[in-house]
């Protein structure tokens, strides 16, 4: 187009700064989330109650990643938390055979349930939201009517009670696992061959097939990644809590997808990560420990939540905005 | 004459249906066929059928509304709460409220252009969590029995939420038939894009359709509330999907521009007979649960897979 002699050779500075703040707007809130509770409340910076929150969101953390994939590939799960609970359910009823046996038995399970969800929603090209609130039901329904709807009691098995309460290097496990589950998902999904079809799938699927990517295999993967690490997330579900109630499982819900869409992937499809779902997790988790030491009442945590919901989706709508110009 | 008969059949698939339930259950329960069994089976399935008119009209535009379950609890909450003002103002300021929900829905599909689920999942969590917090999460009991009269009187031995149900079903059946508002409503769920270069105002209605439906959950709130006397923030966690699934079962299709309101009604009554039946059969709840997700997921399988077909059938056509 325009000679390149006279053209400047990058963007301004100015353009760079807009930019990046954009782009790290996340980041930017978190650093000022931090400094503003670091101020508020003395306790908050100490490592007791770092690791209390690593603890408390560790299963968060874990969900969220399998919910950044399924919404790269332009889909959702709603029925996440509810194989949280089957496969938390199959885990404490697998325990007498071992942990070996619980653990395969936790990941089986949530390898199905996505398998259902995926194939529903891939293969027979049902509504992806109508198809996990319908599966979400069932779930739940296969979970109560297993455990009678009463809460189960988690054995105290060695490998499970350190998996829970054991540290390394000062740091919980938990956050290990969280880290581990992160990064490994993380480079597989910007890195892999599958990783790029599957975003490619999800900013438009036409092109997608139309350049020889079987999207119908892409997303099917995608759902069934996502019950799997629901599997994985049980497994730390149950060795942090001695007790399994399935009715509150479904909290999980709504602060996975809060946070996954407070990191900045868009629910359009196509875009986001890993890193970004980081940065939501410890956005949500900070907001959520501020609003515990500070004693807000239950009811208006819960509103709060709900508020930040409405803007990180205000906020990924600016976004989808922008990128579009 | 035998395929005749056939397409006959084909063509009445839910009054098959319905038919066949009646009989499983009147042969399983002998008092089951009986007048009062009829009348009290449609007084229970009025608050879900109410809802069921207005998602129907939302859904052949081609939307739909997680919101309506808690639209009903708060509209609920807010007349028990707002009671002494007097019993109308009440109900009034009730449906006002449910209804400005639909109006926020709708403003924010259309001019913040966000996807509809999004938004009406976002305002579901919010306004239960709205109705927990002003009724620090305990059920609130009304103080004017008058008001049960609206869902506990029955003229003529039959209920006042019927006469309701019939009343809401005749005037949404007309205005989807008759009128400019559903004339656009089948346009713009065929085709948004088409619509608009016909000189449809497809903003404005896609509005009007959301108000309609959330109206008709705050109706429902209304009823609901006159009928217990207590208004709560759990009720109706698992209305929407219900009344989707009931839609969808009456032929109103997902995928916009398709249905009736005479397939609805048929729709909530299979549910509701399902779950008379579920009584009557004395299934435990956790399995009630299990079985209505696997029929919602049966009815949404169905609908996806017969419009691949018509669609399949319009590419060879064409």
């Amino acid at each position: 187009m325009g000679d390149v002699t006279t053209r400047p050779s990058g963007p301004g500075f100015k353009r760079v700064v807009v930019n990046v703040f954009y782009e790290q707007t996340m980041l930017i809130i978190l650093i000022l989330l931090v400094i503003v509770m670091t101020i508020a409340s003395h306790s908050f910076l100490s490592l007791g109650n770092l690791f209390n929150v690593v603890r408390q969101f560790s299963v968060h953390g874990i969900m969220a990643v399998g919910m950044t994939i399924v919404i790269v590939g332009k889909g959702m799960d709603l029925s996440a938390a509810s194989i949280l609970a089957l496969c938390a359910v199959a885990n404490v009823l697998l325990q007498p055979y071992g942990y070996l046996a619980s653990i395969a038995g936790s990941l089986a399970v949530g390898a199905v349930c996505g398998l259902l969800n995926g194939y529903l929603i891939a293969r027979v090209k049902a509504n992806f939201i109508i198809v996990t609130l319908g599966t979400q039901i069932i779930f739940t329904g296969i979970a109560l009517i297993i455990t009678g709807g009463w809460d189960m009691r988690s054995r105290p098995e060695p490998a499970f009670h350190w998996l829970g309460e054991a540290s390394i290097l000062g740091i919980p496990v938990l956050g290990w696992c969280l880290v581990l589950i992160m990064v490994v998902s993380g480079v597989l999904l910007a890195r892999s061959i599958a990783g790029r079809r599957l975003y490619a799938v999800g900013l438009n699927d036409r092109a997608a097939r139309a350049s020889g990517i079987n999207d119908v295999r892409i997303v099917l993967l995608s759902y069934v990644i996502n019950g799997l690490i629901c599997g994985a997330a049980s497994i730390l579900l149950t060795s942090r809590l001695p007790r399994i109630r399935v009715g509150t499982a479904s909290d999980y819900l709504f602060d996975v997808i809060t946070i996954v869409v407070l990191g900045g992937t868009a629910l359009s499809g196509g875009v986001g990560g890993i890193y970004r779902t980081a940065i939501g997790l410890l956005i949500f988790a900070i907001i959520n420990n501020g609003m515990a030491l500070l004693h807000l009442p239950f009811e208006y945590q819960q509103l709060v939540k709900g508020v930040i919901l409405i803007l990180a989706v205000l906020y990924d709508e600016f976004n989808r905005r922008r990128r579009l110009g | 004459m035998k395929i005749k008969a056939a397409r006959l059949i084909a063509d009445r698939k839910l009054l098959v249906i319905i038919v066949a339930l009646i009989v499983v259950l009147s042969a399983a329960d002998r008092n089951f066929f009986t007048l009062q069994t009829f009348v009290s089976l449609f007084d229970h399935i009025a608050i879900n059928g109410v809802m069921a008119a207005g998602m129907t009209i939302l859904l052949i535009s081609g939307s739909f509304d997680l919101s309506i379950g808690s639209v009903m609890a708060v509209t609920g909450i807010i007349i028990v709460l707002t009671q002494r003002f007097g019993m109308l103002a009440s109900v009034f300021i009730g449906l006002a409220a449910g209804t400005a929900v639909g109006a926020l829905n709708g403003a924010l599909v259309v001019k913040g252009r966000i996807n509809a689920f999004i938004v009406t999942l976002g305002s579901m969590i919010i306004f239960r969590g709205l109705g927990l917090a002003i009724t620090n999460s305990h059920p609130v009991k009304g103080s004017i029995v008058a008001f049960q009269v609206f869902s506990q009187a029955s003229p003529l031995g039959i209920p006042l939420p019927v006469f309701y149900l019939a009343l809401v079903y005749a005037v949404v059946w007309y205005v989807l038939r008759y009128t400019k508002f559903g004339r656009n409503d089948f346009a713009i769920g065929g085709n948004p894009l088409s619509s608009r270069l016909a000189g449809i105002r497809v903003d404005l209605y896609t509005f009007l359709y959301f108000v309609a439906c959330s109206f008709m959950a705050a109706l429902a709130g209304v009823m609901l509330t006159s009928r217990v006397n207590t208004g709560s923030a759990v009720f109706g966690d698992q209305t929407p999907m219900l009344v989707i699934a009931a839609a969808v079962l009456g032929g109103t299709s997902l995928f916009g521009g398709k249905g009736t309101v005479i397939g609805t009604i048929q729709g909530v009554l299979i549910l509701g007979l399902i779950e008379r039946a579920m009584v009557i059969f004395n299934v435990d709840t956790n399995y009630q649960l299990l079985l209505r997700g696997t029929i919602i997921i049966a009815v949404i399988v169905i609908d996806a897979l017969t419009a691949r077909r018509r669609d399949g059938a319009v590419a060879a056509a064409g």
